[in-house]
């Protein structure tokens, strides 16, 4: 049978010393393997140093098993079932199926929202708005929303990510919809109201803010039901905050017809700005 | 008596109903998951805590595993985000590079063993704090807590070959770094046969 790094790590750390190194198997697997090789070299030198380091520290199986006693792990065992033991009904069984399957639950849900929107109180100039502009606005709103719940579902076995990756999501998230919002209108088909704007401009900004925080928050609480744990990170959270708020954005823009870009800005995009910052002021 | 079967069969035989084989591999991972959040938390409780969290959490994604996968390096990855998820949650700026590797030993003087072996232990301790971080990642899993190549790679979302060719170089930089900190100690160089 041919040796493994541990098998060469073991033959190290023996008290045969040299001789262990030159058994057949041994030095087969050191041919072989350059790391184990280098560990080898000067009769295993630098294995037998970190040996010392280990051993000293009560750790791994290079001498001293320095784990959890019998009595220890029985109850730590104990807790773990009882932790599964509560792991039961609807959310504990779509909590246990994929990243995919949940993110489409999200989307789902998002499409649900608005759906609702669109059949009970679509925005006025439906007909008349530029069907580019719509799909492109719907497109990327709800594609940044579905890549902010993507990220902060991504199970917990998988490696983390560079921190950069979640921080460049929710910048580019909450950052979006203000460069929608600043887009000028199409002239042609669509021209730039003033409606909601001056003395309305406070309470028509408001009203569609607390509509886009109310359509959030309930994808903030399916994505909260579904998450595994990984909402114990800031990150994950604020992605999840970000995800909702963007659906948020998202069914204004179906709902309201202003375009005015002060409404737009102070009305439509801060919704995923809103959420973010109050579910991070909540978690503090 | 210990189950025969590998960690893959315990967590096939689990996905199939069979529920002692969840304890199987508590029995088997615990251990080495308790070592490495000791040394990655410090505080006794957190380490308990994020074991039982550790495999709640393998129980909960138990439907994303996949025939050919292997456990360890499953459970050992989970068990490192959620320890990393604990220190950001308390604070912790940035933890340091080494216990961000689990290797925060002590390298504190042990009179068991005289002060020789002290020296030793803390040259080899600084040592491998000169290393590059994703060197000393490679060597603390491969080396302290044995893993394999395969394993470390699926970890680290590397391949086998990158965390070969890290944890060679790794050595090898970390024997010259002991070598340039004096010969010695142990009296012991011997030949150099490889």
């Amino acid at each position: 049978m041919t040796a493994s790094c541990e098998h060469v790590r073991a033959a190290m750390l023996s008290s045969a010393g040299d001789a262990s190194l030159e058994a057949p198997d041994v030095a087969s697997h050191l041919a072989s393997c350059d790391a184990c090789r280098e560990l080898a070299t000067d009769g295993g030198r630098l294995g037998r140093a970190l040996g010392a380091l280990a051993v000293d520290a009560g750790r791994t199986g290079a001498g001293v098993d320095a784990g959890p006693t019998t009595a220890e792990l029985e109850q730590l065992f104990a807790g773990v079932q009882a932790n599964v033991a509560r792991e039961r009904g609807p959310m504990a069984m779509l909590r246990s199926r994929s990243q995919t399957l949940r993110v489409v639950a999200v989307a789902a849900l998002i499409v649900l929202e608005a759906l609702l929107v669109v059949g009970l109180v679509p925005r006025s100039d439906l007909g008349i708005y530029p069907l580019l502009r719509h799909a492109a606005f719907v497109a990327l709103l709800g594609g940044m929303a579905l890549l902010a719940a993507w990220q902060s579902l991504r199970p917990l076995q998988a490696p983390a990510l560079p921190s950069w990756v979640s921080r460049g999501v929710v910048i580019a998230g909450i950052a979006l919809p203000f460069l929608l919002g600043m887009m000028p209108p199409e002239e042609d088909h669509h021209s730039l109201g003033h409606d909601g704007t001056g003395s309305a401009l406070a309470k028509f900004a408001f009203y569609c803010l607390a509509l886009g925080a109310a359509m959030g928050v309930a994808v903030i609480a399916l994505l909260r039901a579904t998450d595994r744990g990984g909402h114990g990170s800031g990150a994950r959270a604020t992605l999840a905050a970000l995800a909702g708020g963007l659906a948020g954005t998202l069914v204004v823009h179906l709902h309201c017809p202003l375009n005015h870009p002060f409404h737009l800005l102070l009305g439509h995009a801060p919704v995923g700005l809103l959420l973010a910052a109050s579910y991070a002021l909540l978690r503090r | 008596m210990a189950d025969a079967r590998s960690d893959e069969e315990l967590m096939a035989a689990y996905l199939g109903g069979d529920s002692l084989a969840f304890r199987g591999l508590f029995d088997r991972l615990a251990p080495q998951l308790m070592r490495l959040l000791r040394a990655r938390v410090g505080r006794e409780a957190d380490a308990h805590d994020l074991v039982q969290q550790t495999f709640l959490q393998l129980h909960r994604a138990r439907n994303d595993f996949r025939p050919g996968a292997r456990v360890r390096p499953w459970v050992v990855t989970i068990a490192m985000n959620l320890a990393r998820d604990l220190g950001r949650r308390k604070g912790r700026r940035k933890e340091t590079e080494l216990a961000d590797e689990a290797v925060l030993v002590d390298p504190r003087p042990v009179a068991a063993d005289g002060l020789e072996r002290a020296g030793d232990v803390r040259r080899v301790h600084d040592a491998l704090a000169q290393l590059p971080a994703e060197q000393r990642r490679v060597i603390v899993l491969h080396w302290f807590e044995g893993l394999s190549f395969g394993e470390i790679a699926e970890m680290l979302d590397a391949t086998p070959v990158a965390v070969r060719v890290r944890a060679h170089r790794g050595y090898e930089r970390l024997r010259k770094l002991l070598e340039q900190g004096g010969n010695s100690d142990d009296g012991s160089r011997v030949r150099s046969d490889t």
